[in-house]
């Protein structure tokens, strides 16, 4: 199995340790503005232009904002 | 369940020993047939630590006709129990040992020692065999003042144990220090030697009827506590989002010491720790932690130890605990410590991103010489790494080799933050360790696929979603009143 170790590459995160807070906050922000863009146009064609980005730019930013505290999941 | 025959590839061969599946049934009279003989054995007794490390050095002729390959050794039945660990080496590699287990009843289990090249008939070769014996050091008194000398007792037989005919041998001892009170003169210029070695013997043949010939009881100042672990638990979690590996060891720990003969008195205590003078009492402990160790904790039942001190450089990362109270013997302390490392230097990844093989240490407990009860190693992976298909083959996704034999092992789903599925998680138990299992090495390697890794944010990104079309379509209500 030591062969095996050897001949594989060692494992890089997306994002590094000292960049969790910082993805994390970048992340959040455009969530909640895209949020709040959504709250005063509900129009039939922006509606899912802000919600999908805005719900992705959540999905990552909690998950790294939960490692950026500490809470390595 | 994985296949043993798996094992045999990953193992040390060492590591097959005293796993209950190997165990040999015979008969309860069981005699090992004398094809051997000892022409030359060196008996080594080390009695510096909490307990007792015992290598014997040997010259073994094959006096049959035949080419041999078993090497069986005895052990009396009521110390088979404290055996942490028996390995057998040649000269050439490491060779497999086996518990032959008996009826119960009999009163001397064996070890059968298959070599790794049978012996022909009339050769000789040398082999060492080692084990490690835990609780078998009385303290003697058994109740000491606070600042007196420890003194500890130990028991063991003239000859070396063996099923075969030795016809030279010599038993040397290794004393922590050579203060040595008490120990047993079986003639006049035996033992002898001075300072912290004594040698037993040299003896003439040896028949096994003889068993261990006369016993031999050893009284020496032990000037460190007698530490052992009833039980420790560590869980070492693998983050790939965090980039992160964080290990926690829970601890019960007691000291197997003298007992306090009055009460304890702090102000003796506070008045003689300013010379610092040897103790019986367990007051540091240091981790030696792997180099590049990160926000480290000392914790126990009521919080956070403050007494604590973490030095972490990129050569060395130390961990110096202060319990709350000196342990002296008889006395429990049970706390947890805890620390983080950058995942990358434990973790590697397969050309194609999708397989990974974790190195990890398996034990990594104090410097200070310990004894561990139980343990047990939880391994959390991260979720949705693929769980091992549960037919035997050489298929199965997840796959760990533990450094030591196991006493029982399982697969489960650990449930934590953020978790819908639950992480695959491994744990596993051994029984009676000693600290030089400290440092070896565990593998596990697992499959964990790129659609699992975004499962997490996926499921975040839904329930937002969810909660915007909702949101949306509330909002296209039309709730006005006629026109």
């Amino acid at each position: 199995m030591d062969a095996e170790w050897d001949l594989m590459k060692p494992f890089v995160p997306m994002v590094g340790k000292e960049g969790h807070l910082s993805v994390a906050a970048v992340l959040m922000l455009t969530g909640f503005f895209l949020t709040g863009l959504f709250s005063i146009n509900k129009s039939v064609t922006t509606a899912p232009l802000l919600a999908i980005p805005a719900s992705l730019a959540l999905g990552f930013g909690s998950v790294y904002l939960i490692c950026a505290v500490g809470v390595y999941v | 369940m994985r296949s043993l025959q798996n094992w045999g590839t990953l193992l040390l061969p060492l590591s097959s020993l005293f796993s209950l599946a190997s165990c040999l049934d015979l008969p309860k009279d069981f005699v090992p047939p004398q094809v051997f003989k000892n022409s030359n054995l060196l008996r080594t007794i080390d009695i510096t630590k909490p307990y007792v490390r015992e290598t014997v050095a040997m010259v073994i002729d094959n006096i049959s006709k035949e080419p041999q390959a078993e090497y069986y050794v005895p052990i009396p039945k009521g110390i088979i129990e404290n055996i942490s660990y028996l390995e057998a080496r040649g000269e050439d590699g490491p060779h497999v040992a086996n518990t032959a287990v008996f009826d119960s009843e009999s009163e001397t289990q064996y070890y059968k020692v298959l070599l790794s090249a049978p012996l022909p008939a009339g050769k000789s070769t040398k082999l060492w065999i080692t084990l490690a014996q835990t609780d078998c050091l009385i303290p003697v008194p058994t109740l000491i003042g606070q600042t007196d000398k420890q003194f500890l007792q130990w028991t063991g037989s003239q000859y070396a144990a063996s099923a075969y005919v030795t016809e030279k041998q010599k038993t040397k001892i290794k004393f922590p220090n050579s203060e040595v009170p008490n120990y047993t003169i079986l003639e006049s210029g035996d033992p002898t030697g001075a300072g912290s070695w004594y040698t037993y013997g040299p003896y003439k043949t040896v028949s096994p009827d003889q068993k261990g010939g006369k016993a031999i009881t050893l009284r020496f100042e032990y000037t460190s506590p007698v530490i052992k672990m009833t039980k420790m638990e560590r869980h070492i979690e693998v983050s790939h989002w965090g980039g992160n590996i964080a290990f926690e060891e829970r601890y019960w720990m007691t000291n197997l010491g003298a007992k306090l003969k009055d009460t304890f008195s702090r102000v003796q205590w506070a008045s003689t720790s300013y010379y610092n003078p040897p103790t019986s009492a367990i007051k540091q402990l240091t981790f030696s932690l792997t180099p590049g160790a990160q926000d480290a904790y000392f914790t126990d039942e009521i919080g956070n130890v403050s007494t604590s001190r973490f030095r972490s450089n990129i050569r060395e990362a130390h961990l110096e605990l202060k319990p709350r109270y000196p342990v002296f013997g008889g006395w429990n302390y049970s706390f947890v410590v805890g620390w983080n490392h950058d995942l990358k230097n434990f973790l590697r990844v397969s050309q194609d991103g999708e397989r990974y093989v974790l190195k990890v240490p398996f034990l990594e407990g104090p410097r200070d010489s310990v004894t561990y009860d139980e343990i047990e190693i939880i391994v959390v992976l991260p979720e949705g790494a693929t769980l091992p298909i549960l037919t035997e083959s050489a298929l199965s996704d997840v796959k760990y080799s533990p450094p030591i034999p196991l006493f029982s092992e399982e697969e489960y789903l650990h449930h934590t933050f953020m978790d819908t599925l639950g992480r695959t998680s491994i744990k596993m138990k051994a029984v009676n360790v000693v600290d030089e299992q400290h440092k070896k090495e565990l593998i596990v390697t697992y499959r964990y696929p790129t659609m699992a890794l975004y499962r997490k944010p996926f499921v975040i990104f839904t329930g937002v979603l969810t909660l915007f079309t909702f949101s949306w379509l509330v909002s296209k209500i039309d709730l006005r009143i006629g026109k």
